[in-house]
């Protein structure tokens, strides 16, 4: 569990963070979405204890973090893969590391082997390529088996099969009831693995809700049906309080009705369906509504401010995009 | 608030003997800890036997007066003095190649009292300069003096007056340059500046104070860390000199710029950003 107060980083006129206030829940990936620059390692130093806020506070497992007694026990941490001193063996390097959070020789090996880096263990970490200086960081993190896991742009630089494991250890993390806070400046990495998403922006707080919400609640989330009866199931399905466009293939797409409502409303007028998958918005539409005055937002979920949020999203987008 | 942290289930809670070992498992396992002492054992040691060597090869040759003034002691020592920058050079290495690389973080991140960090890195530092000058002092004084006597030139023992506090004196002395490195390190995070700075400390004045008045030399030149420092190594130590100051006294000048130094780093380190 992390809890940021008002936390606010002024650099001289600049505020890097700004107010910012949130809770990180246990049981489910965090993301932390934003731009580069917009304050996401800031905040992450700020928890940790190494930068000093200049207004608010931040706690963890409700607790300042300079007030932990084993805080490796209590948060693992990845902020820069490469803050490493490469003339030392990986080995060595989680032995020194063990040493002063309290973990013993034992655990040094059980984290080697969780990351794969057993094999070049005794090698000078120099050497090694920008996916094992992850791996490296990953297992330094995980030494003290903390409930608190914070990685910091964790998949920059990986090769598919690096950010696929990634991806998968932080699900595991979470699953096995830690509380897992990822940064990222890429909304698509977040897709595929947070459930909750926290939305900065030049250091303010933008938006804070389940990803669930945000994309079920989207207009662009919907069902694909085929039938070879489709203007008479369209009308049907409008009737309904459906609304359905027409897809190029002749697909129907139906919006505000569920795939069950659909299919009920298929079988009373006996007409074969062919298709029927929903379709749920992707992260990045479902922000793009957020900003959208058609659509409104029913739960607990937060925007902070609607154009700060359209110019985000902007910057959110991988290049080429 | 009861946590999982007790004693008896949960993790080990760490103290300062964790952040102890921690900091000797870091610098143990990199190579260049080992070079800079063996540079280190090699300027003390092998320098000061070459010019005792020296210093025997040519004694036939020097005048009576010259006889007269000879310090068989103190000509053993010689190659000591150089050896101090490399007790300056590995007390910066104990910190700003932390700063270099970033991994302070993680070191403050896991241990977030960063006065035991760096309590942790000055014990070190202490243990082993003072073990290594106290060591190489030995062995320049021990091999010099055979050298001497085996000349069948005026040597001394390490039963003479003033030699075994001259031997913890040159421990003393690499001692107080580390630390005086690592409150440097800390001050200036780089290294180049920190080794810089600490050759500076070392040196500069002993170049210069042969241009200054005696006044400024008794009381001024007399209290920087490297003239004190040298009389806490002195086996015979000139007396008459303007900079002279006793053992005590020396050692008191030299552990008071050790304290200063490092109580600016330990509040710098508190209050900067990521330490």
């Amino acid at each position: 569990m992390i809890e940021a107060n008002s936390l606010t980083k002024k650099y001289g006129d600049v505020k890097a963070v700004d107010g910012l206030s949130f809770e990180i829940k246990p049981g489910v990936v965090t993301g932390f979405l934003g731009p580069n620059g917009s304050g996401k390692s800031t905040t992450m130093r700020m928890i940790l204890g190494l930068d000093a806020p200049t207004e608010g506070s931040a706690e963890v497992n409700g607790k300042s973090y300079a007030g932990l007694a084993a805080p490796m026990h209590e948060v693992g941490a990845l902020l820069d893969a490469k803050a490493v001193d490469g003339a030392r063996s990986a080995r060595n390097h989680l032995r020194w590391v063990a040493k002063a959070g309290g973990a013993g020789r034992k655990r040094v090996e059980e984290v080697l082997d969780t990351v794969g880096l057993t094999s070049a263990a005794d090698a000078k970490i120099t050497g090694f390529s920008l996916g094992m200086y992850q791996r490296l960081g990953i297992a330094t993190a995980l030494l003290g088996d903390p409930p608190t896991l914070m990685f910091d742009e964790p998949v920059n630089g990986l090769d598919p099969e690096g950010i696929y494991w990634i991806r998968t250890l932080m699900r595991d993390l979470a699953a096995e009831g830690r509380t897992v806070f990822v940064s990222s400046h890429l909304m698509n990495e977040m897709e595929e693995t947070a459930e909750h998403v926290i939305v900065i922006g030049r250091g303010r707080l933008i938006a804070d809700m389940s990803i669930t919400e945000l994309t079920q609640g989207s207009a662009r989330s919907h069902v694909r049906v085929v039938s070879p009866r489709a203007p008479e199931l369209a009308e049907a399905v409008e009737r309904a309080g459906g609304s359905v466009t027409v897809a190029e293939d002749g697909a129907l797409l139906v919006a505000g009705l569920g795939s069950p409502e659909i299919g009920d409303i298929a079988l009373d007028r006996h007409i074969g369906l062919h298709e029927l998958s929903p379709r749920r918005a992707s992260l990045e539409a479902a922000f793009m509504d957020l900003t959208s005055d058609s659509v409104q937002y029913r739960s607990g979920g937060h925007v902070a401010d609607e154009r700060a949020l359209a110019e985000t999203l902007r910057t959110l987008q991988p290049e080429g995009k | 608030m009861t946590t999982s942290l007790s004693a008896t289930t949960g993790p080990r809670v760490p103290g300062l003997g964790a952040t102890f070992s921690s900091e000797w498992t870091k610098l143990r396992t990199v190579r260049s800890t080992w070079a800079t002492l063996g540079v280190a054992l090699l300027v003390s040691v092998g320098l000061s036997l070459l010019f005792t060597l020296a210093n025997a090869a040519s004694f036939d040759e020097l005048s009576t007066q010259q006889r007269a003034a000879f310090t068989p002691g103190d000509t053993s020592m010689v190659g000591m003095s150089l050896g101090l920058i490399l007790f300056a050079v590995f007390g910066v290495l104990l910190v700003s190649g932390e700063y270099a690389s970033g991994m302070i973080r993680l070191s403050l991140t896991i241990t977030p009292k960063r006065g035991r960090v760096l309590t942790s890195k000055v014990l070190l530092a202490f243990a082993v300069a003072f073990t290594g000058g106290t060591l190489f002092a030995v062995v320049s004084f021990g091999g010099g003096q055979a050298m001497l006597g085996g000349d069948g030139l005026p040597h001394l023992g390490f039963g003479d007056p003033g030699v075994l506090r001259a031997m913890f004196g040159w421990g003393l002395q690499a001692a107080g340059f580390a630390l005086i490195a690592v409150a440097l390190g800390v001050l200036l995070r780089s290294a180049a500046g920190a080794i810089a700075t600490s050759i500076g400390i070392i040196f500069a004045p002993l170049i210069v104070s042969g241009l200054l008045s005696d006044w400024l030399r008794e009381h001024i030149m007399a209290y920087l860390p490297s003239s004190a420092a040298g009389f806490l190594g002195a086996i015979e130590p000139d007396v008459h000199s303007p900079e002279y100051l006793t053992p005590g006294i020396a050692g008191l000048v030299l552990a008071g710029w050790v304290v200063v130094l490092l109580g600016a780093a330990h509040l710098v380190m508190r209050s900067r950003d990521s330490g």
